[in-house]
C-alpha cells in the first residue's frame, strides 16, 4: 500500500511571511494520520475530505524544443487509490490556503 | 442573409442584370413625381428594405442599350434607417426641401462620365448626384426627421456644393442638432485605462536576491519579500479589489507587474505572459523554457487566486530554467549555494517526470516542488 507525507506550510504575517509548518499528514491507503502538532484547521479539512473521491489536476510539457506539446490530466481518486494521498494533500492547500511540501522543508 | 448587431442588411444588385435606373417593368424610368415611400430608395430599387435598417450597395451601370436612361454608372452604398440619426458635426448644410418622408441614413455614390449621348435625367429628389457627365464621390448623410413628403414633389435641384476644400463632393444633409454621432463610450474605460498605466509603471524600490549562504533560506527570504511587495503595491491592491470587473488586458498588466516584482527579487528575468485562449481545465497556465514564455488559461484569468498562484508558479519555472542554463553554461560560479539545485532543476527539465509515472514522481520533482511551494505560498500570504 503506498504511502505518503505532506507536509503544510503556513504563511502570514505572524511569520513576516515565512512559511511555518501547519501540520504533518500521512495518508497509507485510506488510513490518514497527523503529527501531534498538526493544526485542528487541518484536521477538520481531512475529516471532511476522507470520504470523498477528490481530483488530481496536472499539466505538464512533453518533448523538447518546437516538439514540446501540453498535456492536460485531471482524475477523480477513491479514498485508498494509489495518489488518494496526493488528492487529499492538494485539496486541503487549495481550501486551508496551505502551501503543500513533501519533504520536512519547505522547499 | 446575415445582419450584424446592428441589423444592417447587404442587399446586393447584379449589374449584369438590372443596371440602376431601369425597372424590370419598363426600359426607360419614368420621372419621380412623388416622394418615395421609403427613404431613399430610387423607383427602381426593388429590392430595398423599406422598415427598418438596411444597408444598400447598388452597382449602377450606365450603357443606354439596357435601356438605361443615361444614369451615371458607379456604385451606390446607401444607409437607410427609419430612424432620426443624431445630427452630423458641422452640420451646415440645410436640408433639401424635398427629402424623402419617413428615412435618413448615408448615402455614398460613385458617379462616372462615361454616358454619352443620352442625357442625364433631371434630378428626381434631393439626393440626386449633380446633374451632368461628372465623375466623383457623393456622399450624404440624410435625415429621418421629415414625416411627409412637402407639396410639390422634389426640391428644385441639389444642394449647394461646399464653398472650398471638398473634392470629392462630401455632403452632410439635414440632421437635427449640433454634435458628431459618436461611438458609445464605457464609462470605466478611462478608468481601466489609469490602473492599466499604474499596473506598467516603474516598479517601486524592492530588496534584490538574498544572498546567504543557504538557498532555501535565500528562496524563502525572496518568496517573503514577494508576498510584501504584492501586498503593499498600491496599483495591484486596486486590481485585486477590482478584479471580478477587470477586462483581460488590465488583468494581464498586473500579473506582467508581479512577474516583475518577482524578477527583481528574485533575480531573473521574468518570461512574457499571454492569454493561451486554447488552454482549458484542468490547465491553470504553463511555462515554455524553449520560448520563454508564461501561458495562462482564461479561467486562470478569472480567478483572482488562482491568477496570482499560477503566475508566480510559472514565473518560478522561468527562474528555475535561467538560473539552471546559467549553471549549466558556467555563468554561475560553482561556489554559489544555488549551484547545484540550479543544475538539479536544468536536468529535471531533460527528465520529466510524468503525472501517468506516479504522481508522487510528478510532484515531488525538483522543479515542480520549487514551483508549486512558491505559487502556493504567495497566493497563501497574499490573501491570508
Amino acid at each position: 500500500m503506498p504511502n505518503v507525507t505532506f507536509y503544510l506550510w503556513k504563511t502570514g504575517v505572524e511569520t513576516d511571511f515565512m512559511p511555518a509548518l501547519a501540520g504533518q499528514v500521512s495518508v497509507e491507503g485510506d488510513h490518514v494520520a497527523f503529527s501531534e502538532a498538526t493544526a485542528p484547521h487541518i484536521r477538520e479539512l481531512v475529516e471532511g475530505f476522507r470520504s470523498q473521491a477528490l481530483p488530481l489536476r496536472s499539466e505538464t510539457m512533453e518533448g523538447q524544443g518546437s516538439g514540446m506539446k501540453l498535456k492536460l490530466r485531471e482524475v477523480m481518486v477513491k479514498p485508498g487509490d494509489a495518489d488518494w494521498g496526493y488528492a487529499l494533500s492538494e485539496a486541503i492547500a487549495r481550501e486551508g490556503g496551505y502551501s503543500v511540501t513533501f519533504t520536512p522543508e519547505p522547499v | 442573409m446575415s445582419t450584424g448587431p446592428l441589423g444592417l442588411t447587404w442587399v446586393t444588385h447584379n449589374p449584369t442584370v438590372r443596371p440602376r435606373g431601369e425597372t424590370p417593368a419598363a426600359a426607360t424610368p419614368e420621372p419621380q413625381t412623388q416622394a418615395p415611400s421609403n427613404a431613399s430608395a430610387p423607383a427602381s430599387d426593388q429590392s430595398l428594405v423599406t422598415n427598418g435598417n438596411a444597408l444598400l450597395l447598388e452597382w449602377a451601370g450606365s450603357s443606354s442599350s439596357l435601356g438605361s436612361a443615361g444614369a451615371p454608372s458607379g456604385l451606390g452604398i446607401e444607409w437607410a434607417t427609419a430612424g432620426n440619426p443624431p445630427a452630423p458635426l458641422g452640420d451646415t448644410k440645410p436640408k433639401p426641401s424635398g427629402q424623402p418622408s419617413s428615412g435618413g441614413g448615408l448615402s455614398l455614390e460613385w458617379r462616372s462620365g462615361s454616358s454619352s449621348s443620352t442625357p442625364p435625367p433631371p434630378p428626381t429628389n434631393g439626393n440626386s448626384r449633380p446633374a451632368g457627365g461628372s465623375q466623383g464621390l457623393d456622399l450624404e448623410w440624410k435625415s429621418g426627421t421629415t414625416t411627409s413628403a412637402p407639396p410639390g414633389g422634389k426640391p428644385a435641384g441639389n444642394p449647394p456644393a461646399p464653398a472650398t476644400g471638398n473634392p470629392l463632393g462630401l455632403t452632410w444633409v439635414g440632421g437635427s442638432g449640433n454634435t458628431a454621432p459618436t461611438a458609445p463610450v464605457d464609462p470605466e474605460g478611462p478608468r481601466n485605462a489609469q490602473l492599466k498605466s499604474q499596473l506598467l509603471s516603474p516598479l517601486p524600490a524592492l530588496p534584490g536576491p538574498a544572498a546567504s549562504s543557504n538557498w532555501k533560506q535565500n528562496d524563502l527570504q525572496n518568496r517573503a519579500n514577494l508576498i510584501k511587495a504584492i501586498r503593499s503595491d498600491a496599483a495591484l491592491q486596486t486590481a485585486f479589489t477590482d478584479w471580478a470587473t477587470l477586462p483581460n488586458d488590465v488583468r494581464l498588466a498586473a500579473g506582467t507587474r508581479i512577474a516583475a516584482m518577482e524578477g527583481k527579487i528574485y533575480g531573473f528575468e521574468p518570461a512574457p505572459i499571454q492569454i493561451d485562449a486554447f488552454l482549458k481545465k484542468p490547465s491553470y497556465g504553463y511555462y515554455h523554457p524553449t520560448e520563454d514564455k508564461v501561458h495562462l488559461s482564461p479561467d486562470t484569468m478569472a480567478d483572482l487566486r488562482e491568477f496570482v498562484n499560477t503566475v508566480t508558479h510559472e514565473q518560478a519555472h522561468a527562474y528555475q530554467w535561467e538560473k539552471g542554463v546559467d549553471a549549466k553554461s558556467g555563468k554561475m560560479s560553482k561556489a554559489d549555494p544555488l549551484y547545484d539545485t540550479a543544475i538539479s532543476w536544468y536536468q529535471n527539465y531533460f527528465d520529466y517526470a510524468q503525472p501517468n509515472q506516479g504522481y508522487e514522481a510528478y510532484r515531488t520533482q525538483p522543479i515542480e516542488a520549487h514551483a508549486f511551494a512558491t505559487g502556493d505560498s504567495v497566493a497563501a500570504g497574499v490573501f491570508s
